[in-house]
């Protein structure tokens, strides 16, 4: 079995987001070192609590348990992952994005090892139903999951966007010499959730392949992303509230040009246009 | 006006590319280069080049340091980027592109100003929609054509 280290090491402060899709869900082995650490295992939006089933592995039988809520799931995972030395968490936060938070006096130890047995459950592979693995304020850690294309070229893709927003945010007023505005940080956040959550998860949910957009910011310090294949180019340009798009298919900015107001319904029709014309 | 000063349309036009890292004028998308229209942006909404026969050809003079390229782009090329549009309340008022020379004195006498005639009015957000196209134009063609001069990076 082959694994993909996802990190060797994190800056302290800084968010690590491991989203690991469902059914390649596989994470052998964990080890973090360090004593100032909370570990977050989050349930990206709701279970359905009518018809999620957690189905795990190792039993004769399938073990079906009717959950009926994430917390049921994640504590769950907490037993199975043999957390068991960790305390069952006397505190749940449960903030926007519904986050376990395990604080650091919870802990028996600073060295922890997790070892979860092969595909532990199983249900249907939905964007909406990823977890996702936080480590905050971590000094080093080490991740190993299995080595899934599909899995890891996701991760790789969501972590280069916000790499790339992570520098768009060191940006400071007149960075290109042209008198052009840093981008502000609720643009940031904006741009961040919808290249993010809203397309870039919506394309990979309907099965297209994605490729990276170029982005960057303007002079008046909105965030712009740009696609090119071949003569078709999109561009979309995020401000604080609102966002546009420019579909551009040759010169002639009268004939060879489309503008207009990105909705979620242009999403796939336009990621369509782009690959294929 | 004299016959020096009209920029004709067969001229070569040389425009620096400055540098990836910083500026991110230009980035290279699976293994090909794209002039980012940011290479175009100007304050005045009038994007300089410089005439290729007055820098002799050499478009290496048309660069302030090494780690700058230069894209051509041919005076046609831009004309043919059409007009530009500007819809007022009563009317849709029509910009042509072009190409003026526009000669800095002791400085750089090639020097020339991609422009939009009558100049761009109305709200800021307008104006700006119109430049951004201008932009995206101007830098899909010297995508298409490529460095002139690559940067010594």
């Amino acid at each position: 079995m082959s694994y993909a280290k996802l990190w060797q090491s994190l800056e302290h402060e800084d968010t690590n987001i491991l989203l690991v899709k469902p059914k390649s869900f596989e994470l052998a082995n964990t080890t973090i070192e360090s004593d100032e650490y909370h570990f977050l295992f989050s349930v990206m939006d709701s279970f359905n609590t009518d018809t999620t089933t957690l189905e795990q592995e190792g039993s004769t039988s399938a073990n079906i348990e009717q959950v009926d809520s994430y917390k049921t799931i994640t504590q769950s995972l907490l037993r199975y992952g043999e957390l068991e030395q960790f305390a069952v968490p006397v505190q749940w936060e449960e903030d926007w994005d519904r986050h376990l938070i395990i604080h650091q006096g919870e802990l028996a130890t600073a060295n922890v090892e997790v070892r979860q047995p092969d595909k532990f459950f199983d249900i249907t592979p939905r964007l909406d139903r990823s977890l996702i693995f936080q480590l905050r304020g971590c000094i080093t850690a080490n991740i190993e999951q299995e080595d899934s294309n599909e899995t890891s070229s996701y991760y790789l893709q969501r972590r280069e966007i916000l790499d790339r927003f992570n520098i768009l945010a060191q940006r400071e007023d007149n960075w290109d010499g042209y008198e052009s505005k840093k981008p502000s940080k609720s643009t940031l956040n904006h741009a961040k959730f919808l290249l993010i959550e809203e397309l870039l998860d919506t394309i990979i949910y309907a099965g297209h392949p994605w490729h990276s957009p170029f982005i960057s910011s303007d002079e008046d310090g909105f965030i712009t992303a740009a696609w090119y294949e071949e003569e078709r180019e999109l561009h979309i340009l995020i401000s604080k509230n609102e966002t546009e798009y420019l579909q551009v298919w040759g010169t002639n900015i009268d004939t060879e040009m489309h503008e207009d107001y990105l909705s979620r319904d242009d999403y796939l029709r336009l990621w369509k246009w782009l690959l294929y014309g | 006006m004299d016959n020096n000063d009209f920029v004709k349309d067969d001229e070569e036009l040389y425009r620096r590319v400055r540098s990836e890292s910083k500026f991110e004028e230009y980035f290279i998308d699976r293994g090909k280069l794209i002039i980012n229209p940011a290479a175009f942006n100007d304050p005045h909404k009038k994007p300089s080049v410089d005439r290729a026969e007055l820098k002799q050809f050499k478009p290496s003079l048309s660069r302030l340091d090494e780690t700058e390229g230069i894209v051509s782009l041919i005076t046609r090329d831009v004309r043919a980027i059409k007009d530009v549009e500007t819809n007022t309340e009563n009317k849709t008022v029509i910009h042509v592109v072009d190409v003026i020379h526009d000669p800095i004195p002791e400085e750089n006498l090639a020097h020339s100003q991609i422009i939009v005639n009558p100049d761009y009015f109305g709200t800021d957000n307008k104006q700006k929609k119109i430049f951004r196209k201008l932009r995206v134009a101007l830098a899909k063609l010297a995508t298409q054509n490529g460095w002139t001069l690559e940067p010594n990076v």
